[in-house]
C-alpha cells in the first residue's frame, strides 16, 4: 500500500520558500490512523532507534557528543522564524528557537517553553512557562519576553510572514513572571497548532533590540542548540545549549549545516562519509536508498497536496464541464507511478493523510474517457479545447502527463514552463488559465483549505468562490470538537470535488537520507528536523 | 601606456551604466515582487505597500536607478533585501572563492591547452592529434555540470580520492582547499582548455607556414630555438585574446560549477538573488562582474602589446 505521500519532485529549491509550498506545521492535534501508522514502520528498512518517546525496539543506549552534519537542498535565508523561510531555514531555527508549544509526529501538540496551558473560556488561552527558561545569551526567557517576542510579530509596522497565521489574536499580557494570556477576538481552533509551528517561537528581546533587522544573521532562541557561525551558501554551525530547559538533551555536540543544491552530490557526500544526513530527498532517490545497506531512509507522510489549479473564472476552465473533462481525463494512478516515482499515493482532497481530518474511504476520482468526451459535449466543445498551463520547472513532469492523457480526449494542453519565483506571481493574477501547483501544507487543516479555497484565501490563484466552502470552512476555524471538524473538512473536500476547484492528482511524503550511526532522528510531516534526541552512536 | 589605461578606463564608465540600467530594467519587468517574496502573500496590501517603500520599491524606475547611482557613488551598494547583508559584504566574502576557482581553472586550461595544441600543430593528423581534436571538441560540448558529476562520480564515489564537495579557506587549510579545489577547476577549465588547444593548434600551423620560419629554417637555425623563440610567441598572439575572451564564459560556468561542487562563491549569490529577486544584489553582482570583465579584456591588451611590439598603446 502507499502509505505516505509522495511527488514528482520535492518542493523545489525556490518553491520551498513560498508560503505556497511550504510544509509548514500550522496545527492539529492528530492521529494517523492505526493501519497507516503500522505501515510506515514496516516500510523503515533497518530497525531504528526512533526518539525516546515512542519506544526503543534495539537496547542502545543513547551517547553524548559528536558532530551531526547536515546536508540542506536549498540556501539558507536567513535564521528568523518569522520571516522569510524555506525548509531549509526551518530546520535551522527549529533547532535554534523553541516555541511556547510542540508538534510531535503524529501532530499532536506537546509542551515546550509552555509547561501548561489551560482555556478559561473560548477567546482565551493562558499559557503557564518552565521555570528557570534562559535564552542563549543568558536574558531569562519569562512572560515578559515571551509577550515582548511575540507582540514584535502582532505589530503591523514590522515585516514578518508569519504575522497572518496569528491574525485572530487581539493582544497578549503577561500576567506575571510564569504566565502569559492570550485575548482572541474570535475563537480559533487552529491556534494551538498555529503556536506549535513558526508563530509560536520565542525571541530574545535583548537580541531582537540588539541586531535589530541583522537578528536573522544573529538568531537568539530557547532551543537545544545556540548560533555559533554562518558562511552563507558553504556553512551554518550550531553548538549544543548547556542550560537547555531539558536536561540532558540534546546529546550532539555540533551540528553542521551545508547547503548542497545537487542532490546527486549530496548523497555522495553521504556515501563517501562527509556528511551523515541529507534532507529533504528526492523521491527518486529514495529506491537507490532503500536498497542501500550503508543509508537509512527516514518517511513520514507529509502536509502537502499536488495537482492542477484550474482558474474558475477565465479562460476554458471558466466552465465547470470542461474542468470535469480534464478531471476525468488525468489518470492519477500513472501521474504517481511516473512523476512521483510510485513514492506516496493519489490524492482525493486537500487534507492528506498526516491528518487527523484525513478520510481514508473518500474516493479518488477515476480516469473515465467516456465521461469526459460527455462533459466536452456538456460543455460545448465535444472535439476538445486548447488550455495554457503554466508549470514550475520540478513539475513539468506532471505536467507533461496531464498534458498526454489530456490529448486523449482532445484537449489540447499548451505547457509553459515558468521558473518558480515568476511563476507565482503570474499565477496569482487573473490571466492564467490552470497552474500545476502544490500547497505545502499546515498541520492543521484549515492551513490546507483556506488559503487555497476561500474566497478571500491569501494565495487563491483559481478565483475560487463558493459561499458552501467559505461558510465551511469560517465553521471550522470556530468549531473546537475535534469529530466535528473532520466532518466539516470531508465536506468541503466533496464539495472541492463536485465544483473541481483543483484536480488532486497525488500526496507526497517527507523523505530524508542519513548513515547508519545516525539514530534518534525520525522525519516529521512538517519537514523540519527535531534534533533535541538525536544522537551519533560509534 | 598610463594614457592608455586611463582612456580605457574612462570608456568603460558609459559600458558599466549601459550595463547597470538594463539590469536594474530587466529585473523591475519581470513578474515578481521582492515585497511579495519576502513577507509572503499573505499579509495583506498594506504592509506589503509598507513594505514597499520601505525598500524604495515604490518610486518610479528612474528614481530608484538615480538613488543606487547615488549611494553608489558613496561606495555603498546597499543590502540584500532577502538577508539584510551589505551587498558588498557579501560580495567580498565570496570573492576569493570565485577568484580561487577562475585562477585554478586557468591554470589547469594554459596547462592541457597549450602543450596539446602545440604537440596538435607539430604532429599534424597523428593519431594523438585526431584525438585531441576530438576531445576538445567534447570538451567544448560537454555542459560542465555534467563534466562535474562524472569526475564526482569517478574521483570521489568510486576511487574514493577526492572530498566531493564543499569549501575550505586557503588562508586556514591550505591543503584541504586544494583537495577541495580539484574537480571544481578541472570542470570549469576542461571547456576553455578544449578551446585553447584547438586556437594553439591552428595558430601554431598559421605561423609554421609563415615566409620568417622558412627563412630562419634556411638559415639552418636550430628547430627547437625557432619553435620556442619564433613560432610560439608569436601563436601565442590570438590565443591570449581567446583566453580574455572566455573569462565571461569562465564566469558564467562558475554559476554551475560553484552550485555542482556547492562553494560559495559569486556565481551562486547571483542565481539566489535572481530568484529571490534580491535586486540590490543582483545590481551589486552584475556591476562587479562587469568591472571584472572590462579589468580582463584591459589586462589582454596589456599583454598583447607586450608581447607584440607592432601593438602599439593608442
Amino acid at each position: 500500500m502507499n502509505s505516505s505521500a509522495g511527488g514528482d519532485n520535492f518542493p523545489g529549491r525556490r518553491i520551498g520558500r513560498r508560503d505556497l509550498l511550504r510544509g509548514a506545521a500550522l496545527s492539529g492535534a492528530a492521529f494517523w490512523t492505526a493501519n497507516l501508522l503500522t505501515a510506515c514502520q514496516q516500510r523503515s528498512p533497518v530497525p531504528r532507534a526512533p526518539a525516546a518517546a515512542s519506544g526503543t525496539p534495539v537496547a542502545e543506549v543513547p551517547k553524548r557528543g559528536g558532530i551531526l552534519r547536515v546536508a540542506l537542498s536549498n540556501e539558507i535565508a536567513g535564521v528568523d522564524p518569522y520571516g522569510n523561510t524555506s525548509v531549509s531555514d526551518k530546520c535551522v531555527y527549529h533547532a535554534v528557537y523553541d516555541g511556547l508549544l510542540g508538534l510531535d509526529r503524529d501532530l499532536r501538540i506537546v509542551p515546550q517553553l509552555a509547561a501548561s496551558w489551560a482555556m478559561p473560556d473560548e477567546r482565551t488561552y493562558v499559557f503557564t512557562l518552565r521555570d528557570g527558561l534562559v535564552f542563549h545569551d543568558g536574558t531569562p526567557c519569562d512572560a515578559q519576553a515571551v509577550k515582548q517576542s511575540l507582540d514584535w510579530l502582532l505589530d503591523p509596522a514590522n515585516p514578518a510572514q508569519a504575522r497572518p497565521e496569528l491574525s485572530e489574536v487581539q493582544d497578549l499580557v503577561a500576567t506575571d513572571r510564569k504566565t502569559v494570556t492570550f485575548r482572541l477576538k474570535t475563537p480559533s481552533s487552529a491556534l494551538l497548532t498555529t503556536l506549535a509551528d513558526r508563530a509560536g517561537k520565542v525571541v530574545s528581546p535583548t537580541a531582537r533590540a540588539k541586531y535589530g533587522k541583522d537578528l536573522a544573521r544573529n538568531p537568539v532562541g530557547t532551543g537545544p542548540f545556540r548560533f555559533i557561525e554562518w558562511l552563507q551558501d558553504d556553512h551554518l554551525t550550531l553548538k549544543r545549549f548547556d542550560d537547555y530547559w531539558d536536561k540532558g538533551a540534546p546529546l550532539l555536540d555540533t551540528v553542521v549545516f551545508r547547503p548542497i543544491p545537487d542532490q546527486s552530490v549530496a548523497l555522495t557526500e553521504l556515501k563517501t562519509g562527509n556528511v551523515d544526513l541529507v534532507s529533504f530527498l528526492d523521491p527518486k532517490d529514495l529506491a537507490e536508498v532503500r536498497a542501500n545497506t550503508r543509508l537509512v531512509s527516514l518517511e513520514a507522510p507529509g502536509l502537502s497536496f499536488w495537482g492542477v489549479l484550474p482558474n474558475t473564472t477565465r479562460g476554458p476552465l471558466a466552465s465547470k464541464p470542461l474542468r470535469e473533462a480534464l478531471s476525468f481525463a488525468i489518470d492519477r494512478e500513472a501521474i504517481l507511478a511516473a512523476a512521483a516515482f510510485g513514492v506516496g499515493q493519489v490524492a482525493h482532497g486537500p487534507i492528506p493523510p498526516s491528518s487527523w481530518a484525513y478520510d481514508p474511504d473518500a474516493p479518488v476520482i477515476r480516469r473515465d474517457l467516456e465521461r469526459a468526451k460527455v462533459k466536452l459535449a456538456e460543455g460545448g466543445w465535444p472535439s476538445g479545447f486548447p488550455v495554457r498551463v503554466l508549470t514550475p520547472p520540478s513539475l513539468q513532469r506532471t505536467a507533461q502527463l496531464v498534458q498526454a492523457q489530456a490529448r486523449e480526449v482532445g484537449i489540447d494542453v499548451q505547457i509553459q514552463v515558468l521558473e518558480a519565483t515568476a511563476l507565482f506571481s503570474i499565477a496569482q493574477g487573473s490571466d492564467n488559465e490552470a497552474v500545476v501547483i502544490g500547497w505545502g501544507g499546515r498541520a492543521d487543516p484549515d492551513g490546507n483549505v483556506f488559503p487555497m479555497f476561500h474566497t478571500k484565501g491569501g494565495w487563491n490563484g483559481g478565483k475560487y468562490s463558493s459561499p458552501e466552502v467559505d461558510r465551511l470552512i469560517e465553521q471550522g476555524r470556530i468549531v473546537s470538537d475535534q469529530a466535528e471538524r473532520k466532518r466539516i473538512y470531508q465536506a468541503i473536500q466533496q464539495q472541492l470535488n463536485q465544483d473541481v476547484a483543483y484536480i488532486f492528482t497525488n500526496f507526497r511524503p517527507v523523505l530524508h537520507a542519513t548513515n547508519t550511526s545516525v539514530r534518534g532522528l525520525q522525519a516529521h510531516p512538517d519537514q523540519a528536523l527535531r534534533l533535541q534526541t538525536t544522537w551519533l552512536s560509534a | 601606456m598610463l594614457a592608455f589605461i586611463a582612456g580605457r578606463l574612462l570608456a568603460a564608465v558609459p559600458v558599466l551604466l549601459a550595463l547597470s540600467l538594463t539590469v536594474f530594467a530587466l529585473l523591475h519587468i519581470g513578474p515578481a515582487d521582492p515585497a511579495v517574496l519576502l513577507l509572503g502573500e499573505n499579509v495583506g496590501t498594506e504592509a506589503l505597500a509598507q513594505a514597499r517603500a520601505d525598500l524604495g520599491l515604490d518610486q518610479p524606475i528612474l528614481v530608484q536607478y538615480g538613488r543606487w547611482l547615488g549611494s553608489l557613488v558613496h561606495g555603498d551598494l546597499g543590502r540584500s533585501i532577502r538577508t539584510h547583508q551589505p551587498v558588498g559584504e557579501a560580495i567580498l566574502a565570496r570573492l576569493p572563492v570565485t577568484i580561487e576557482l577562475g585562477l585554478l581553472s586557468m591554470v589547469v586550461a594554459l596547462a592541457i591547452g597549450l602543450p596539446l595544441g602545440i604537440y596538435a600543430a607539430l604532429h599534424r593528423n597523428s593519431a594523438l592529434d585526431v584525438a585531441s581534436s576530438s576531445v576538445a571538441v567534447v570538451g567544448i560540448a560537454l555542459p560542465n555540470f555534467v563534466l562535474g558529476l562524472l569526475l564526482i562520480l569517478f574521483l570521489s564515489l568510486w576511487l574514493g580520492l577526492l572530498p566531493p564537495s564543499g569549501y575550505a579557506p586557503f588562508v586556514q587549510d591550505p591543503a584541504r582547499n586544494l583537495e577541495l579545489m580539484v574537480m571544481p577547476a578541472l570542470t570549469l577549465g576542461a571547456a576553455l582548455a578544449a578551446a585553447i588547444a584547438r586556437m594553439m593548434r591552428s595558430s601554431l600551423l598559421d605561423v609554421l607556414r609563415s615566409e620568417y620560419i622558412k627563412t630562419a629554417n634556411a638559415k639552418g637555425l636550430d628547430r627547437r630555438r625557432i619553435l620556442l623563440a619564433h613560432a610560439i610567441r608569436n601563436a601565442l598572439l590570438p590565443v591570449i585574446t581567446i583566453v580574455g575572451l572566455q573569462v565571461g564564459a569562465l564566469l558564467g560556468g562558475a554559476v554551475l560549477t560553484e552550485t555542482v561542487f556547492a562553494l560559495p562563491g559569486i556565481g551562486r549569490l547571483i542565481v539566489d538573488a535572481i530568484f529571490a529577486r534580491d535586486f540590490p544584489v543582483v545590481q551589486g553582482v552584475v556591476l562587479f562582474l562587469g568591472v571584472l570583465r572590462i579589468a580582463c579584456n584591459l589586462g589582454v591588451d596589456i599583454i598583447s602589446a607586450r608581447l607584440d611590439p607592432r601593438i602599439a598603446f593608442r
